[in-house]
């Protein structure tokens, strides 16, 4: 098929977009990615009809995939989506690589600094997420600890005190966090819920 | 000289200047008026097309503005220009989350009783412990598409972490009938047959699922592993290294490290690595967050 694409070539034939596609799905179980993504991408640059870049498209999502490069596969998914916005399967794939990218995110975070306070705050949320509460507190307080000036940690506190009923706890992390971030517009609104109608 | 004056001056000033415009970017978005930091950060991002601080800023500012991608994109150039911003990753983290449970709402409206609606749903239950309701939803997943691979190892990871090898093993073959070079049933196979069979049952399941991801880290710390365990330090050893290299915080890798040092003779560097190991250890015993999550 590649050898058919360089004929053609050779002979002063544009290449048209199905014989391209063609090519780069053989390049890519020759094993040659690199050369199957430029393809795909030449592909994607020429406009083609919807039905060609839809499965361009999609053969780069697999790459991707494959090779664990989400913001690509993302970025492919989000194009696949507003070709056919009632896909589930598109919103499920686009689901799965927001997910890994979050992951990722959050690993790079751990392997460079795993004590620092925003670390150990996003640890604080996946516990907070996930149900467990005092896994998220003891989390909380490591970033408060790591980094005294960091906003955020007093009032994911404060939220959670809030939850388990426990109103004075809920109050003084919330006044913490006002002293930090005295603007924060979410902090006053967790602090008018605590304290209802009095300042 | 007083040219040279003036522009240390003119340069303090300017900075000065770009320091308080980001300030008043940052104060806007704390009190939630985000049109107007998008617009404050929009206008710096322009003229200082390097700014990682004010990208964040603007990507902060289209969160609030409910413009998800928009926002990704602006962290997307902060990480490309600063790989490990801390906050830019903590904003990539946060956003990529929601917006994942976005999409994963929207499969759910668009198809409510759709395979992938209940194993969206079974992975949830599964976050949160419940592992029978878990169970129950892959099951019906299974029932809608019945050649899902990814179901079928979901299903024997469950089984695995609830100590059902057996049952686990039989979810494991049947993805691999399907799919014979999966990384995840290979895996999970090694897996089972380690605890419940043998270390050298488990080998060459792992180093099969090793040929099918070579990138992956726990495939190299577990055929390392095994090969440490069924006399094989030699070969054990470079695995383990690359592993521990990746992750040099994983205390059971250190002791493995330390394992095949001592094996080969090499006492100097086993020695280090079993000091790596009780330095890890009194971390993680004095932090109970660590300790739990061992």
């Amino acid at each position: 098929m590649i050898g058919l694409l360089l004929v053609s070539i050779a002979l002063g034939f544009a290449p048209t977009a199905p014989a391209t596609l063609q090519a780069a799905i053989a390049a890519e179980k020759a094993g040659q990615t690199q050369s199957a993504v430029k393809q795909l991408r030449e592909i994607l640059r020429a406009s083609p009809a919807p039905e060609i870049a839809g499965q361009a498209r999609l053969e780069l999502v697999r790459i991707h995939q494959r090779r664990g490069e989400w913001w690509e596969s993302a970025e492919q998914l989000r194009e696949l989506r507003k070709l056919a916005p009632q896909d589930s399967e598109y919103a499920y794939q686009l689901g799965v690589a927001y997910q890994n990218l979050s992951k990722w995110a959050f690993e790079r975070m751990r392997a460079i600094a795993p004590e620092s306070g925003r670390t150990q705050q996003m640890l604080g949320e996946q516990y907070s997420i996930g149900g467990a509460a005092d896994k998220a507190i003891a989390a909380y307080g490591k970033a408060i600890a790591a980094d005294p000036q960091l906003a955020g940690s007093h009032l994911a506190l404060s939220v959670l005190y809030l939850r388990a009923g426990k109103r004075d706890e809920a109050k003084s992390e919330i006044d913490k966090e006002l002293g930090i971030a005295p603007e924060s517009a979410v902090a006053k609104q967790v602090r008018q819920a605590i304290v209802g109608g009095t300042p | 000289m007083i040219v040279k004056v003036l522009a240390a001056v003119w340069l303090c000033f300017a900075l000065a200047a770009a320091a308080s415009e980001l300030e008043t970017c940052a104060t806007a978005v704390n009190r939630g008026e985000f049109a107007s930091a998008a617009r404050l950060a929009h206008g710096y991002v322009r003229l200082h097309p390097a700014s990682v601080p004010a990208r964040i800023l603007l990507a902060r500012a289209y969160m609030g503005l409910d413009n998800g991608t928009g926002a990704l994109a602006e962290l997307r150039e902060a990480i490309r220009r600063e790989p490990g911003n801390l906050e830019a990753l903590y904003y990539i983290s946060k956003l990529a989350g929601v917006l994942s449970q976005m999409e994963f709402a929207s499969v759910a409206e668009t198809a409510p009783d759709s395979a992938r609606t209940h194993q969206i749903q079974a992975e949830a239950l599964q976050a949160h412990g419940d592992a029978s309701g878990a169970e129950k939803e892959y099951l019906a997943a299974l029932e809608r598409r019945p050649e899902t691979v990814a179901v079928m190892n979901a299903l024997g990871d469950l089984m695995r972490l609830q100590k059902d090898y057996e049952s686990a093993l039989g979810w494991f073959a049947k993805a691999l009938q399907r799919d014979p070079e999966n990384y995840d049933a290979l895996y999970g196979t090694g897996a089972c047959y380690r605890i419940a069979r043998s270390q050298r049952e488990a080998l060459p399941m792992f180093r099969r699922a090793l040929k099918a991801d070579p990138s992956s880290m726990a495939a190299k710390m577990a055929t390392g592993e095994s090969l440490l365990m069924t006399g094989d330090p030699q070969h054990a050893l470079p695995l383990l290294e690359e592993a521990a290299k990746a992750d040099p915080n994983l205390r059971r890798l250190q002791f493995l490290l330390g394992r095949a040092y001592r094996d080969l003779g090499r006492t100097e560097e086993a020695r280090k690595a079993f000091k790596r190991v009780r330095v890890l250890t009194e971390l993680e015993e004095s932090d109970p967050v660590a300790t739990e999550d061992q």
